[in-house]
């Protein structure tokens, strides 16, 4: 088993817009132990979301490497990365991205159909529903729930599957700074009693410092991707 | 709500409704024209094979459903049960004309009163008599409600007047049936008929005494329909009709299907971005397509429910309105057209299902 669960090497991502391709990432040389929460701090237009969209498998990158749970993600065929998305990584966005026609509960049922093992998972959502302080709440629709609740719905669909890795991007965004503790409150939580490795991606300072390490990033590059020796607590 | 299907169909109601409909109205036209068709047809059919005969005998070249005219002589009856000894029970000979009632046209057997029995199998004259002379008519129960005629009134023939001395249980091969004289002096020819109904003397020769009679030199110039085969007659004849109907159910379908079609290829663009959050959270390509798809089947399967109890409320309509009509909705033929129409949901989805599935998930997430 590698010591880092998620590793990109030499990670360059460039778009072709017009006549010139635009670079997004210029080589990000990114380390991530099992069980840390990193912050991803930058500007906007840095690369942030664009790292995390290659990590966890949304997107190829124009060279480099990018390797989650030891696994090299550039030579698997668009089934394979899905199986990536679908078993080893959780996604939080900044728009929460529920199903607007589906409950929460809802929104779960569909997490737990597009895996096999149904019954189970089924189970753990209630379970993570109750966790959530949403288990009353389970039967409203995303619009009828207030933000800080659509996140939280949001972070449940993440972690249903107990990801290798959960990808939060711009997690409190859009939220007020109540919401935002208590969505952070969330994400340390499923860190500090689970164990779960979060790559967190903001430009907010206060947020970033909920994390057990904080990397810079500017211009398409990190300034600061690896994991310092000793723990950072 | 936690199926994705059926919520995004409860979701848009406007665009279920008007796919749902649109699915209905093929169905409708699939099964009630046809059913029209086949069922004034089949009822046509039906009533002819009441006859307590086997066979039709006719001159060659006549076509029974639309020649009104008497070939034959009456004496070739007695010839062929001598020709063909038991082979043959008797021979009724038939003389068909026809009446105008109603602003439509009926066709009217002139028969022997006592073949009646023969012509009708089993059938009574539930109200008056049977005519005895040359006046009288007897008319069926369906054209007696439809046209309110009571026993005593008077039906005319080519411009001769009938007066109606009885009315026949419906199921009579014919709505009218007067003397066979009474049609012979109406068009001045004695002695003449237009077919003969042969009973065969074996139920199981009947096939082999089809393909005998003109084969027998006396008979070379006659044709032979076997009563069972009086549908396939009457479909022959109105082969454009079917043609039309079949060209009228095609092109139904085909724009129930167009409508499927452009209904969840919108569908498809409206939820760019929910295709984008599907894959985000690993949803495979045959996942989304399999969503695009089954919604695709419940809306027709909607349309197809609909579809079925429109015709038959459209049926019950078009024969009280029209009682002489026929609609016939078989199981058989609405199992098919509901497998038909479900079956043409899938496919209409298809190439929407595909285009969702190919989505690339991040420019499907940042989708407005």
């Amino acid at each position: 088993m590698s010591e880092f669960i998620v590793e990109t090497r030499a990670l360059r991502k460039s778009y072709r817009t017009g006549h010139a391709p635009q670079e997004v990432l210029c080589g990000v040389d990114l380390r991530v132990r099992r069980g840390e929460f990193v912050s991803v701090m930058g500007p906007s237009g840095c690369g942030k979301s664009t790292l995390l969209h290659l990590v966890g498998a949304l997107d190829r990158p124009t060279s480099g490497q990018v390797l989650v749970d030891g696994r090299d993600l550039g030579g698997l065929s668009g089934a394979e990365l899905t199986t990536v998305r679908r078993d080893r990584v959780g996604f939080v966005f900044q728009r929460f991205n529920l199903l607007g026609a589906l409950s929460a509960e809802g929104n779960l049922a569909v997490a737990c159909r597009i895996r096999r093992d149904g019954r189970k998972l089924h189970l753990r959502a209630a379970e993570l529903l109750r966790r959530f302080g949403l288990e009353r709440k389970k039967h409203l629709r995303p619009q009828q729930l207030s933000i800080g609740e659509q996140q939280r719905v949001a972070i449940a669909r993440a972690v249903l599957h107990q990801p290798a890795i959960v990808l939060a991007d711009e997690p409190t965004g859009n939220l007020d700074s109540e919401n935002a503790d208590n969505v952070l409150d969330v994400l340390c939580e499923l860190n500090r009693d689970s164990g779960q490795t979060v790559v967190m991606v903001t430009h907010n300072a206060e947020a970033a410092a909920r994390g057990s390490r904080i990397v810079h990033m500017k211009d398409g590059l990190l300034l600061d991707g690896a994991p310092p020796r000793e723990e950072t607590t | 709500m936690k199926h994705l299907s059926i919520a995004n169909l409860v979701k848009r109601p406007v665009r279920t409704l008007i796919s749902v409909l649109a699915v209905a109205v093929g169905v409708v036209m699939g099964l009630v024209l046809v059913g029209m068709t086949e069922g004034s047809l089949g009822e046509v059919a039906r009533r002819m094979q009441n006859a307590d005969a086997d066979l039709i005998v006719h001159a060659r070249g006549y076509d029974l459903v639309t020649d009104f005219s008497a070939p034959l002589d009456e004496r070739e009856g007695p010839l062929l049960k001598e020709a063909f000894g038991d082979r043959i029970a008797y021979a009724v000979p038939v003389f068909v004309d026809r009446m105008i009632w109603l602003n439509r046209g009926h066709n009217v057997f002139g028969i022997h009163p006592e073949d009646f029995p023969r012509v009708a199998r089993g059938l009574r004259i539930v109200r008056g008599e049977l005519f005895h002379d040359t006046s009288g008519m007897v008319v069926d129960e369906r054209l007696a409600a439809e046209g309110n005629i009571a026993l005593g009134d008077t039906l005319s023939v080519r411009g001769r007047a009938f007066t109606v001395t009885g009315v026949a249980e419906t199921g009579v091969p014919v709505r009218a049936m007067v003397h066979i004289e009474a049609l012979r002096e109406i068009e001045n020819q004695p002695g003449r008929v237009t077919f003969f109904f042969v009973k065969s003397g074996d139920p199981s020769g009947r096939a082999a005494l089809a393909r005998d009679i003109p084969g027998h030199p006396k008979f070379a110039d006659r044709e032979v329909v076997m009563l069972g085969d009086y549908y396939k007659v009457l479909a022959g004849s109105f082969r454009g009709l079917h043609q039309f109907i079949g060209a009228m159910v095609a092109v139904s379908s085909g724009i129930s299907f167009l409508v499927i079609l452009l209904a969840m290829y919108t569908t498809v663009v409206e939820r760019t971005r929910e295709i984008g959050i599907l894959k985000a959270i690993g949803a495979s390509k045959g996942f989304i397509m399999r969503g695009v798809i089954v919604e695709s089947m419940m809306l027709c399967a909607g349309g197809v429910v609909l579809g079925i109890g429109l015709s038959v409320a459209t049926g019950a309509v078009l024969t009280g309105a029209f009682p002489q009509l026929t609609v016939e909705l078989t199981v058989k033929r609405t199992l098919l057209v509901s497998v038909l129409g479900i079956v043409a949901g899938a496919v209409g989805a298809l190439y929407p299902a595909v285009i969702a599935a190919a989505r690339d998930p991040v420019q499907a997430l940042t989708y407005e």
